[in-house]
């Protein structure tokens, strides 16, 4: 036996009789939870090599022996000053007093608001771990758990991927607690939930699902906890883990949930009955269930004159179809069928193409592939070079591409198009998948011609109608929904005319509530006047 | 049995039956019925309408009568259980047979019009495919697919053909010189075989939310694709003329009348014929579930068609492209086709016929 094979045993061997002491001292502090010494020799075992572990021992005047332990790195040490040590250093000692109990000390002398006595080591370690700070007292049972957290955290900033011209600026931070003020903020409602759940083995990442109790969609909250319990996983680092761990399908290019680090985009979404999920350092929500014109809402929306919003609306649904269809559409004409373009616009794509050394086909994926060359390299790039380069690059690559006959101009302006076209979707992940799809619509083009980008655009649609987002169908309200769900859809109604919640997320309570425009007395000048006619005649009698 | 996400609102049945029905009648119908009743065609279209009204009407009072079941327990209450299976295949097989038509003729269609030198089977195999990929996914997903498509072809096609009817001669539909009643009678014979594919819809009524309100989608469906014929026969006739009689496609010469040059419209016909194309994928998804379920549900109790889809979407494949050597079976097969629209003619008539005298006996 080799040297080193010994040396792996021993190393083994020690490792098993330190666990197994462990664990005959957590039976031991489990069977007599009053032995702070026993508690120590746990959590200094438990913590072995763990930077910034402080065991404070204090002697009370009548004798008894507290410990006082903390991280300092987590911890807000004024609080642990003005909470716990002064507090138990000024407590008197009376002749023949009777001893403290924690439940005593508690009660009289720790001066924090969140307090709990706890005897589980799993539940003491865990919260020890996440900043709070354990106070044992010799010959008392279980141990304080004062509330010290200070974790170092972000504060509220502005929103950065959801910018807005007109609207709330704030955004969701890392910190979860946070992020639920700021939606309590905008919802003062008794009926507003916030279930706390923990997922993750290592991480235990605190996951918050927030509904509206009487308006959400029973049946996808029943579904949402499901998926939520069935998560096995080491680590969730952030809501797009979680996102992709709760969705129907994981293999399709669409998401299935939306994204936001807007806490009005979430009140927005639980006022019409979905559930939002708010996970601890992640400056993402996630909101559930999802439709697929959802994703074409931007936040300002809502804030913005109907009519703009509807004409800005219906250019990102055709900007997102150019973005798919564009140059598989370009190449199936060009190489197939040019007959079904008017003549003069074959006749200019035919002269463009005069000294191009490559087929349609190759020139389209060319180009695709410069696009995005162009693109990952100006976002790995910081902010402004990033920018620089990406608008540098493009003029050069599009201008000498052409030059040196690789590609045709028109060839450029498609694809700059459909680069363009790509990122007017609000929603970022779509943008990109449906940049994506475009590439095998462009292969199928290029094999047979409209036919075969028709095959492609019906099977994306085969796979869009099947698509759910918790069990409600992804294509939602496209089809057989009564009129009022399409208030929201392409065109913007009026705000005033939003008094029923949309059907297709299967809220509890059809009417939004109360029509406060009925109650108040109407202001137009026709109507004053009727008004205090009538009032005056009133009077008169 | 659908589940609560798989089940169809009953008004989805009004744009089902468009779906159901429309196929390369829609190109060549005129036609057909030009050549033989010159401009009068219009009124044999009315007269298969009026037929088609009818039968839905049957369908509707017959399925009402026994509670709404699904298709397989009607025709086991009305013909017993072996006969009633076997007018279950019987239709499967039917459908299967038009899926069958259908696919080759449109097949060859696109290879005229878009696809030059290229071999029937490779337009028509990946039609396929992904029309079985989408009936795979159930009746629900299909009939969404429906839904999104129908109104924008039907809205697009019907606005075209009233803009067609400016351009016409209103006066050469009633010109009472040209009218013979035998010609109508005949045209309209011809007609019907351009106008069916309804009484598949039966199979779907087990997945509508409340399968006894789908008689009025089904009605103001089946008034869409009278409408929409209607439009066409008197277009075709008063812009067209009689020579719509001799043309192959007289429809997409009729839309490429409406498209004006220089403008957005100039190739109306191009974007119509592409959205044609995608409408019998679903015609195809249609039928293919419809289809898989008749044919699953006479030999299994579960009533799944998913299992069934890929067979009957192979064996229809098979059946278009049936080799050059199999000249009998593909005389058998083609007096089959050409009788299909009979018996789903005398369908509703006799599932009507067969209540009644059912009644008759339980009472």
């Amino acid at each position: 036996m080799s040297g080193e094979r010994v040396r792996d045993i021993g190393q083994h061997s020690r490792r098993l009789l330190r666990d197994l002491n462990m664990l005959l001292e957590r039976v031991r502090y489990a069977r007599s939870p009053r032995d702070a010494g026993a508690l120590e020799r746990i959590l200094r075992a438990a913590l072995a090599d763990t930077t910034g572990v402080v065991y404070r021992h204090l002697a009370l005047a009548n004798g008894q022996d507290v410990l006082v332990t903390f991280i300092d790195h987590l911890v807000a040490n004024w609080r642990i000053e003005d909470f716990i040590i002064r507090p138990l250093s000024s407590i008197p000692a009376g002749p023949g007093s009777p001893p403290l109990t924690l439940e005593r000390l508690a009660n009289r002398y720790i001066a924090a608001g969140d307090v709990k006595t706890s005897f589980d080591i799993d539940e003491i370690l865990d919260d020890l771990l996440r900043g709070d700070t354990l106070v044992a007292l010799s010959g008392s049972p279980g141990v304080l758990v004062v509330s010290t957290r200070k974790p170092p955290a972000r504060p509220v900033s502005d929103a950065q991927i959801e910018v807005v011209a007109r609207g709330p600026r704030d955004s969701f931070t890392e910190t979860a607690v946070w992020n639920l003020a700021l939606i309590r903020r905008r919802l003062v409602d008794v009926n507003l939930r916030t279930e706390r759940l923990v997922v993750g083995a290592r991480s235990k990442t605190a996951v918050y699902l927030v509904y509206i109790d009487d308006v959400v969609n029973r049946t996808a909250l029943q579904e949402m906890r499901r998926r939520l319990r069935a998560v096995s996983i080491d680590a969730v680092l952030d809501s797009g883990m979680l996102e992709q761990l709760i969705e129907d399908c994981w293999w399709t290019p669409f998401p299935q949930a939306e994204r936001t680090e807007r806490p009005d985009v979430v009140v927005a979404a639980l006022l019409e009955g979905r559930l939002a999920l708010i996970t601890d350092n992640t400056p993402l929500a996630i909101v559930a269930p999802t439709t697929f014109s959802s994703l074409f809402d931007s936040p300002e929306d809502a804030y913005s004159r109907p009519t703009v919003v509807s004409l800005l609306r219906v250019t990102r649904f055709v900007a997102t179809g150019l973005a798919l269809s564009l140059p598989a559409l370009y190449v199936a004409v060009a190489s197939y069928t040019p007959a079904l373009l008017p003549l003069r616009l074959a006749i200019k794509i035919a002269n463009s193409r005069e000294g191009v050394a490559l087929p349609v086909v190759a020139e389209a994926l060319l180009m695709q592939l410069f696009l995005e060359i162009l693109r990952e390299a100006g976002f790995r790039l910081p902010g402004p070079i990033g920018q620089t380069f990406g608008v540098v690059g493009g003029i050069v690559i599009g201008e000498f591409s052409v030059r040196a006959g690789l590609v045709s101009e028109m060839m450029v302006v498609v694809i700059a198009l459909t680069g363009l076209a790509s990122f007017t979707s609000p929603s970022l992940m779509l943008g990109t998948s449906i940049r994506l799809l475009g590439l095998p619509l462009l292969l199928m083009a290029s094999v047979l011609g409209i036919y075969g980008f028709l095959l492609g655009l019906a099977g994306l649609l085969a796979h869009l109608v099947s698509l759910r987002s918790l069990g409600i169908p992804y294509l939602v309200p496209f089809a057989f929904y009564p009129p009022s769900d399409y208030k929201d859809m392409v065109l913007r109604a009026p705000i005033p005319a939003f008094k029923q919640r949309p059907t297709f997320y299967g809220p509890q309570q059809r009417r939004r509530a109360g029509d406060r425009r009925r109650d108040l007395p109407d202001t137009r000048a026709g109507s004053v006047h009727r008004a205090a006619g009538v009032g005056n005649r009133a009077h008169g009698q | 049995m659908p589940t609560a996400n798989d089940r169809i609102p009953h008004r989805a049945f009004a744009v089902l039956v468009p779906t159901a029905m429309i196929e390369t009648g829609v190109l060549r119908g005129p036609m057909f019925g030009i050549e033989v009743a010159g401009t009068w065609s219009w009124l044999s279209t009315l007269l298969v309408v009026s037929v088609i009204f009818l039968n839905v009407y049957l369908l509707a009072a017959v399925v009402r009568r026994h509670g709404s079941p699904a298709y397989p327990d009607l025709l086991r209450e009305l013909f017993g259980p072996v006969l009633g299976r076997v007018v279950l295949v019987l239709h499967g097989l039917a459908i299967t047979l038009r899926l069958a038509r259908v696919n080759r003729t449109s097949a060859e269609l696109i290879t005229l019009e878009l696809l030059d030198r290229t071999p029937v089977w490779a337009v028509l195999v990946p039609g396929l495919i992904i029309a079985a990929a989408l009936a795979r996914q159930g009746f629900e997903p299909v009939a969404r697919f429906s839904a999104l498509l129908v109104p924008i072809y039907y809205t697009g096609i019907m606005v075209l053909l009233a803009l067609a009817q400016l351009r016409g001669d209103p006066a050469m539909l009633v010109d009472l010189t040209e009218f013979s009643l035998g010609k109508v009678l005949l045209a309209a014979f011809r007609l019907f075989g351009e106008m069916q594919g309804y009484t598949l819809l039966l199979a779907l009524l087990p997945w509508a939310w409340r399968p006894e309100r789908v008689v009025g989608p089904l009605m103001l469906g089946v008034g869409l694709v009278g409408a929409l014929s209607l439009l066409l026969a008197t277009a075709s006739a008063s812009v067209l003329g009689t020579a719509a009689g001799t043309m192959t496609w007289p429809t997409l010469e009729l839309v490429e009348a409406v498209g004006a040059p220089g403008l957005l419209v100039e190739r109306v016909d191009a974007i119509f014929f592409i959205i044609w194309v995608l409408s019998i994928m679903d015609l195809s998804a249609l039928t293919l579930v419809a289809s898989g379920y008749m044919l699953t549900a006479a030999v299994s109790p579960d009533r799944n068609p998913q299992v069934a889809v890929p067979i009957v979407a192979a064996s229809a494949a098979v059946i278009a492209l049936l080799p050059p050597g199999f000249l009998q079976l593909e005389e058998a097969i083609r007096s089959g086709v050409a009788t299909v629209p009979f018996i789903e003619l005398m369908l509703p008539g006799t599932l009507w016929l067969a209540s009644l005298l059912r009644r008759g006996r339980t009472t």
